[in-house]
């Protein structure tokens, strides 16, 4: 039939892995090797046995939060302004323009950040042009570098979805409210906010759950201090090789992730019947 | 209003074009070290020239967005036609099936498929980088040639048929070329997905064959050389230009095969 | 050219019966229209015996040959759909040489046939034209000329006058009966204008809820329906209950008169009168049409001018409404409150069950 190749290729290569992984977060180790397989529920109360991981985990959660709500603040008026103020062409072309940095390679967008935010490097670089005798710049390292690099490269995420709700706003709308005397917070607080709510909901989904998994920009723009549930994960496999561990922390993570879909599905309805 | 509205983008916009400015500064900087001022040059992309494993693991990329284009674009597709035109019992859930790859965190993906590829015997390497692009490329293309087949109208087909076309000849000459545009995007699409992507490609790569992000990263743990600059300039050039394309073919697929 | 047989069509989706046991058949040659309301179940018929999809039980026939089970490719038919479906990345050339080619009629054989079919819809010269620069009496056209340049066996259209405006489809009707004329082709009309379907058909089946109600010549039908849906649906009518007597139906305005066969003495009977039958004298003037059939008093109500004619509402003894339509010969007009007498003959009196 039509359908087999796509979910054929599906099976094998999303649900099979991950059916393996949730058989191997139950293991003691890793099944390769002569010794039998002995199951356990240990990685599992990984929290409970390792009580920085409570601290990393929260530390993702921060970053998370920060993150999306920085992209909230920052990406709403930026969807705003490109639904209302801008036409026709020079709105295709900025939306163009927002959607483009999708595709450089993420990688080479955050070791550019690092060369703006390090010592030496174009803020500090620009300081000294301005104020010669000011002590050396970098904010490299640090929490803010960590966030100022997630939210350069989520931000568009949220334009784009808050872009889709406001464009469809009718002009109506805002022209009822404002021949009943409403000013522009009113309108925006009544009228504006609550019609791009979904757009708000569904780009902070696409922004926090792939956030609270990250590892390359905790990493290369943290340093020492980048530790998140993704660097904690990716050690796992690739330098502890504790599997069986990594797996069970995954999955705790994508437990959480589906409890953030679940929910965001419910919480629009309430907040929109108060 | 309006003005400020604009000023507001435009700094947005610089926002997020500045390391983008900063990467293709560098790219022409003689400095090694990314000292300023800049001093333009083009040695990184001589050196380029001579970079074994960045090339050979752009070669990869390129290759493996080639095949992934192609498979994911044949895959999805037929998946989508049968998602759209036929009627069966769980059309909804098989739908929501295609979600995961795209909502579930990439990393908890990648390295669910290390550890199944390896456990199988699949191993790492070029054809588990293979698999694991087409996988995450088929959702991709499935949502994107869906809603173009939903505006070719069904009597179409069912005209050609009426006229003597046997289904499989009224898919070709009516359906497809309508199609068409949608398809290609999506592959357009597909491509840059695969030729962007890192989390999954890091997990699969094997020592000596991965792809370019791949490359970049262990180039920035190790201390990174300026060459990455400039062929990461030439793949933003490359995929601009792809993305023009797509963009232009998703404005004309909307406005064809709707009466 | 052959006729086309429905034998017994049971068609059901989800458990509800959308054609049930119905069987017409459309005369080799004519022009027969399907008349219903909406979800009577006529285009599912139409597309059944094109072969879009198939029935649950029964038969399909052209002429001897029983073509139920005969895929639609194969089938020879021409369909003209609602929305004309024209092929929009194809010129009109191109769209109406498509059955053709697919007969293995190409090139310049190919180019004779299309420019005939373009001729007889009175496009000719609009070979090169793509379909979005037609406007819709055009597209429909085309529509057409593809259907009919394969000679198929049925020519079937699907409500094709809907979509145009009212003066276009006018001149449509016109048209299409011309062509039918000209090409000789067995036609099978989905409509649910009544006025289309009497002013275009060779034939009328009325459906109702997936059930033929009646089936005959316009004239027929319209003169002598048979049940209430059948003269309500085909025309406007005027009914009047009671029960049966050796001589006419008792009602509550008086013994009515018909010279259709009467149900047994007693039974409850029913009969129908057409608006434009009934004739309005003031009570008490002089040429009251003392023989006639039948006669019933009532008071006007409300005139409604129409230019060409006028349809009078009244209301009878037993406050029932009574609709006349008369037309604007003299300027008689009649006013609310006048009592008047109503008059037909027994001929135009119709039996009908319910």
């Amino acid at each position: 039939m039509l359908l087999a190749p796509a979910y054929g290729w599906l099976t094998l290569a999303v649900f099979l892995p991950l059916g393996a992984m949730l058989f191997f977060s139950f293991l003691k180790a890793a099944p390769f090797g002569p010794r039998p397989l002995q199951f356990t529920i240990d990685n599992y109360l990984a929290f409970a046995r390792r009580p920085y991981l409570v601290g990393v985990a929260w530390t993702s959660v921060e970053i998370g939060l920060w993150t999306t709500g920085l992209c909230a603040i920052l990406g709403l008026p930026a969807a705003l302004a490109l639904a209302r103020a801008t036409r026709g062409r020079s709105q295709q072309v900025l939306f163009l323009l927002i959607v483009l940095p999708f595709w450089t390679n993420g990688l080479v967008r955050i070791f550019s950040w690092t060369m703006v935010l390090r010592e030496g490097g174009v803020l500090d670089y620009a300081l000294h042009l301005v104020a010669p005798s000011a002590p050396t710049f970098s904010l490299l390292y640090s929490f803010p570098a960590i966030i100022i690099g997630l939210v350069h490269a989520y931000l568009p995420y949220m334009i784009l979805t808050c872009y889709l709700s406001a464009a469809a706003i009718d002009d109506a709308y805002i022209e009822a409210a404002r021949s009943l005397g409403a000013r522009a917070p009113i309108i925006f607080a009544k009228v504006v906010l609550p019609l791009c709510l979904p757009g708000l909901i569904s780009g902070s989904i696409l922004i926090f759950v792939p956030v609270i998994g990250s590892f390359m920009e905790p990493r290369i723009l943290g340093g020492r201090i980048g530790v998140t549930m993704g660097t904690i994960i990716e050690d796992q496999f690739v330098q502890a090789f504790n599997w069986p561990l990594g797996a069970a922390l995954s999955f705790t993570m994508l437990g959480a992730v589906l409890l953030v879909f679940a929910l965001a599905r419910g919480f629009p309805r309430r907040l929109l019947s108060a | 209003m309006t003005a400020l509205g604009r000023t507001y983008l435009l700094a947005i916009l610089a926002f997020l074009y500045l390391p983008i400015a900063v990467m293709i500064a560098m790219a022409f900087n003689n400095s090694e070290l990314y000292t300023l001022p800049i001093e333009p040059s083009t040695r990184w992309f001589i050196r380029l020239a001579s970079d074994q494993p960045l090339l050979s693991a752009s070669r990869n990329s390129l290759l493996i967005a080639c095949a992934t284009s192609i498979i994911a674009t044949l895959v999805g597709a037929m998946a989508a036609l049968a998602l759209e035109r036929k009627q069966f019992r769980g059309r909804t859930l098989l739908r929501l099936l295609l979600l995961p790859p795209i909502a579930i965190p990439w990393l908890i993906i990648g390295t669910a498929m290390l550890v199944f590829f390896f456990w199988t015997g699949i191993g790492r390497g070029l054809h588990a980088l293979l698999i694991g692009h087409v996988a995450l490329a088929i959702p991709y293309v499935v949502f994107i040639v869906g809603p173009g087949l939903q505006t070719i109208r069904v009597d179409l087909e069912e005209a050609a048929m009426s006229l003597g076309s046997t289904p499989m000849h009224a898919f070709f000459t009516v359906t497809l070329p309508l199609w068409l545009p949608s398809v290609i995007a999506a592959a357009l699409f597909a491509f840059a997905v695969s030729l962007d992507q890192f989390v999954i490609s890091y997990f699969l790569s094997a020592p000596g064959v991965s792809t370019l992000p791949v490359e970049i990263y262990s180039s920035i743990r190790k201390g990174f050389t300026p060459e990455i600059n400039a062929i990461s300039t030439i793949f933003l050039a490359v995929s601009s230009v792809l993305i023009l394309i797509f963009a232009q073919l998703s404005n004309l697929g909307s406005r064809r095969g709707s009466r | 050219m052959v006729p086309v047989e429905a034998r017994s069509i049971n068609k059901l989706y989800s458990g509800a019966r959308v054609l049930d046991r119905v069987s017409v058949t459309f005369g080799s040659g004519l022009l027969t229209s399907l008349l219903g309301p909406s979800g009577s179940g006529k285009t599912t018929l139409l597309r059944i015996i094109g072969g879009f999809i198939a029935p649950d039980e029964g038969e399909i026939r052209f002429g001897d040959e029983n073509v139920t089970s005969v895929p639609l490719w194969k089938r020879k038919v021409g369909m003209v759909f609602q929305s004309y479906a024209l092929f929009p990345h194809m010129t009109v050339a191109e769209n109406v040489a498509f059955g053709v080619n697919r007969r293995g009629i190409r090139g310049e054989a190919a180019r004779k046939e299309t420019a005939r079919a373009l001729e007889l819809v009175r496009l000719g010269g609009f070979e090169q034209r793509k379909p979005k620069e037609l406007s819709g009496g055009q597209q429909q056209r085309v529509a057409l000329a593809r259907a009919i340049v394969t000679q198929p066996r049925v020519l079937l259209l699907d409500e094709p006058l809907s979509a145009l405006d009212r003066r276009l489809r006018q001149d449509m009707q016109i048209e299409l009966r011309r062509i039918h004329r000209e090409s000789g082709l067995t036609t099978i009309f989905v409509t649910h204008d009544q006025e289309e379907a009497l002013t275009l058909s060779d034939s009328v089946a009325i459906l109702d809820r997936g059930r033929i109600v009646q089936e005959g010549a316009p004239a027929d039908i319209y003169e002598r329906p048979r049940t209430r849906f059948a003269a309500s649906f085909l025309g406007d009518a005027n009914f009047f209950t009671g029960r049966a007597t050796p001589e006419g139906v008792e009602t509550a305005v008086g013994l009515l008169r018909s010279s259709d066969p009467l149900p047994p003495a007693g039974a409850p009977a029913t009969i129908a009168v057409r608006p434009e039958k009934l004739r309005i004298f003031p009570i008490g003037a002089a040429g009251t049409d003392a023989r006639a059939d039948n006669m019933v008093a009532a008071v006007v109500v409300e005139t409604v001018y129409a230019g060409a004619v006028s349809t009078v509402l009244l209301e009878s003894a037993d406050n029932a409404s009574i609709r006349v339509l008369t037309q604007n010969r003299e300027a008689t007009a009649h006013a609310p409150g006048e009592n008047v007498v109503l008059s037909w003959s027994a001929t135009h009196s119709v039996v009908i069950q319910d």
